[in-house]
């Protein structure tokens, strides 16, 4: 095991409402999202000195702007990292080898978008060295990119547009659940197929949900959270990996197998940091842009063999009441995209046991995952 | 790339003429238009091509059918002037003894 792992925790995790139209900046919606992890952990704000977020097309704000805000003192950790959902596992393993060494006391880790009412990013044209080349055949669009990797999967495995459905149509029933969910209508599998293709095999329903919103956890040592009013979320493994990068992300020109994804990377050091195996979680929460990266997450980390994943979703093996509950917020599917911060926090409050009517009983280990294509990173999260 | 991804050397990097012939290892069929310029031309498909040469080409794939399987379809590189003044746009198309027609 890595060394900080086991001693460093997620004290709390807070949230704005999600809407469509918040009405509000991205500086007052991370505020406010900050503010509410602060209040639940019973935290005090002049103890806090680091904070970390990360953004995508210049949709967010920075931290030390959030720092402000809020009315912390003099920082002495800070990190703003310009990518997308590869980030929520690895800031909260960055903001815990930040606390663990000394450089910090504890970390607010954080993200805030008006993603639905401002820069919505599943709709952007992509920036980036090589686009020009991709602009001209209209490969610009991230469903497009994410539907490429689910095809190749499809075409590896077999898997059907069934089984990409069947993981909507699971994680739609924990939204109907879940009070903070912006889609909580069930899910028909006539209603999937009616939908409009956005790029094939990608439907409508296979890609996340816009929102505007915040989450944020707090980061710190496992001896300062004994202090804190919440049961102390225990960082017990992470990992990251980027594999065959190209000069842009999205490009994946040398991202040679398509159908697997980061976790099928990274899953051997993730496990290993731990010292726990698939066998051991209780809930997973897996970063779900699309629904195929579902399935190959569940793969990639080994809950599944080969192929395997469609008919674990279709059989109820994800759904509250199965082996392996995952997404039971609904996901970025259905719950809303706050880019997998709130996949992070669905796993906190899972392991508080304050999930309410989805709370998966007697949750004590949960993993989350962070990225969608070759690169990305993961955590496991334990109670003691 | 200002030197090769494979091994970080750069000076070493030439350009090489392809055949142009690959096969197709996966492939998106493109209903939304992401750019409004290309509204036009939905739905579309987009294929990531394994070129003879070793290396991955991504274009647009043009004579087939919007349904089909084209895993592994054998196909060959026709490039088309781009409109209004962007880059050629990179098109596949069937090998002609693949077509089957």
């Amino acid at each position: 095991m890595t060394a900080f792992h086991g001693r460093t925790v997620i004290a709390a995790a807070g949230c704005t409402t999600l809407t469509v139209n918040s009405g509000l900046s991205v500086l007052d919606l991370a505020t406010r999202a900050c503010r509410d992890a602060i209040s639940r952990a019973g935290a005090d704000v002049g103890e806090i000195d680091g904070i970390s977020t990360f953004s995508m097309y210049g949709d967010s704000v920075p931290p030390e702007s959030v720092a402000a805000a809020l009315g912390m003192g003099e920082l002495s950790y800070v990190m703003d990292y310009q990518s997308g959902g590869t980030m929520p596992s690895f800031l909260v393993a960055n903001a815990a080898m930040a606390v663990f060494t000394g450089m910090a006391r504890s970390v607010l880790v954080f993200r805030a978008l008006n993603g639905r009412s401002g820069i919505r990013i599943g709709r952007t044209s992509q920036g980036g060295a090589a686009l020009a080349y991709r602009h001209s055949i209209g490969y610009t669009g991230w469903p497009q990119v994410m539907a490429m990797l689910a095809r190749r999967y499809m075409v590896e495995t077999g898997a059907t547009e069934e089984c990409l459905a069947a993981v909507a149509i699971a994680q739609r029933e924990y939204a109907a659940l879940n009070e903070r969910a912006i889609k909580r209508d069930l899910l028909t599998m006539d209603e999937y197929f009616a939908s409009p293709y956005i790029a094939a095999p990608y439907r409508k329903h296979d890609c996340t949900t816009e929102v505007d919103g915040a989450h944020a956890v707090l980061v710190t040592t496992l001896d300062r959270a004994r202090d804190l009013r919440l049961r102390p979320v225990i960082i017990s493994g992470s990992a990251w990996t980027t594999t065959g990068y190209d000069v842009e992300g999205g490009g994946l020109h040398h991202y040679r197998d398509m159908s697997r994804n980061y976790t099928s990377h990274l899953a051997p050091r993730l496990w290993g940091s731990g010292g726990l195996s698939p066998s051991d979680v209780d809930v997973a929460e897996l970063y779900d842009c699309f629904t195929g990266n579902v399935l190959m997450s569940l793969e990639g980390l080994g809950f599944c063999g080969r192929g395997e994943a469609g008919d674990f979703v279709k059989d109820g093996h994800t759904r509250l009441t199965g082996s392996l509950p995952v997404n039971t917020h609904g996901g970025l599917l259905s719950e809303g995209y706050v880019h997998g911060m709130n996949t992070v926090s669905e796993a906190v409050w899972q392991l508080q046991a304050s999930a309410g009517h989805r709370q998966v009983e007697g949750a004590r280990i949960a993993v989350v995952t962070s990225g969608s294509s070759n690169a990305g990173s993961a955590l496991i999260l334990t109670s003691e | 790339m200002p030197s090769c991804p494979n091994c970080g050397r750069s000076g070493t990097l030439s350009d090489t003429a392809s055949t142009g012939r690959g096969r197709i290892y996966s492939w998106v069929v493109a209903h939304y238009p992401f750019d409004e310029a290309q509204k036009d031309e939905v739905p579309f498909v987009i294929g990531a091509v394994d070129l003879e040469e070793g290396v991955r080409a991504f274009g647009r794939i043009w004579h087939v059918d919007l349904d089909a399987d084209l895993s592994e379809l054998p196909v060959v590189a026709r490039p088309v002037p781009g409109r209004e003044g962007r880059l050629p746009m990179l098109v596949f198309v069937p090998q002609p003894e693949s077509s089957g027609q």
